[in-house]
């Protein structure tokens, strides 16, 4: 009787440590992530680096967005197969496109035991180098319009023709 | 001599308001009408954006996974709670289908919203195509783009990046009146 009681605990106890074996695997988790150089600057080279947790993973592919905080705009995305190195972080190399971005934020396509999962996160982002006087221009405001280009124009031939006539 | 002088002078007045007057007629903000394009709704309906003429129309070029697109979301809500589907029609495209975005993933998207958030995002959702037929003609600068186009599908604002709901409001205000 106690040989069973024991033998039942011990199953218990290895089923449980299978399930838990089989969740940590199920969820991969991002464990740190980096990118060099740290603060990049639009139209530049960068390389991500992620240690992402878990067991059985085969594929990794990230996602990078470029971005504008303050127009409230992503411009393009680009994805890129994660490369694991010897020290099992995996790693990718992007071109930046957009020169108005100042921000990029990135997330995970990871195949894990033959199933796909995302890892996503609002607040994964990276600030880009930008200049402070590099402010974009939203459509027509700030540039002067033609109507004022003519009457600039109409003044000035105006203004020659006045002085011509005075002269005389 | 003098006769010549005092016949330039006005001559000179008129032609300068003439140009002033003139240019103003010229518009710079020459107004363009919506080209129609065809997508694909979430209900596997094939749809043309002039199919929806006869309202205004505002017209969110989106992605699902943008993070100002999931923003506009809250302002294209207030818009559909405060305003009549008889009078406006708000249209979310995804355009990002071109970097690997699915009809399935909006759906989700959509879902998301229902039931983590609770809030219907109850107007008209649809994909672009794999070329991004959409994106090339409507969004080639980036995501969330908004157009809102008049009864006649003509395009009276444009805007590329998040959009506040009063902003919005005003410009649907202007065309209702």
């Amino acid at each position: 009787m106690k040989n069973k009681k024991q033998n039942f605990l011990l199953l218990l106890i290895i089923a449980g440590i299978y399930v838990s074996t089989i969740s940590v695997a199920a969820d991969p988790t991002l464990e740190s992530f980096s990118i060099d150089p740290e603060k990049p600057a639009p139209l530049s080279d960068i390389t991500v680096t992620a240690d992402i947790g878990g067991e059985g993973i085969t594929a990794v592919v990230v996602h990078i967005k470029e971005c504008n905080k303050a127009q409230g705009v992503c411009f393009s995305q680009q994805s890129g197969t994660m490369t694991e190195s010897e020290t099992e972080e995996f790693q990718a190399q992007f071109t930046l496109k957009e020169d108005k971005a100042d921000y990029i934020q990135y997330y995970f396509d990871i195949t894990i035991n033959g199933d796909e999962v995302r890892l996503l996160d609002d607040s994964w982002t990276i600030d880009l180098l930008v200049d402070s006087n590099n402010n974009t221009s939203n459509g027509d405001n700030g540039t002067p319009g033609f109507e004022l280009i003519i009457l600039i124009i109409a003044i000035g031939v105006g203004f020659i023709l006045f002085r011509k006539k005075r002269l005389r | 001599m003098i006769i010549r002088s005092i016949d330039k002078k006005p001559i000179l007045v008129v032609t300068i308001l003439s140009l002033f007057l003139l240019s103003g007629c010229l518009d710079s903000s020459v107004e363009i009408k919506g080209e129609d394009f065809t997508f694909i709704t979430l209900d596997g309906e094939e749809k043309h954006l002039s199919d929806f003429y006869g309202k205004i129309i505002v017209l969110d070029l989106m992605g699902v996974n943008c993070g100002p697109c999931f923003n506009q979301m809250f302002e294209l809500k207030s818009v559909s709670e405060n305003y009549s589907s008889d009078d406006v029609t708000i249209i979310s495209i995804d355009v990002w289908i071109t970097y690997g975005e699915t009809s399935e993933l909006l759906q989700s998207y959509l879902e998301y919203f229902n039931q983590e958030l609770g809030i219907d995002l109850d107007w008209i959702f649809g994909v672009d195509d794999t070329e991004g037929s959409i994106q090339n003609k409507y969004a080639t600068s980036g995501v969330p783009t908004l157009y809102i186009l008049n009864k006649n599908g003509k395009i009276k604002y444009t805007n590329v990046g998040y959009e506040e709901y009063s902003t919005l409001a005003s410009e649907i205000d202007k065309l209702l009146s």
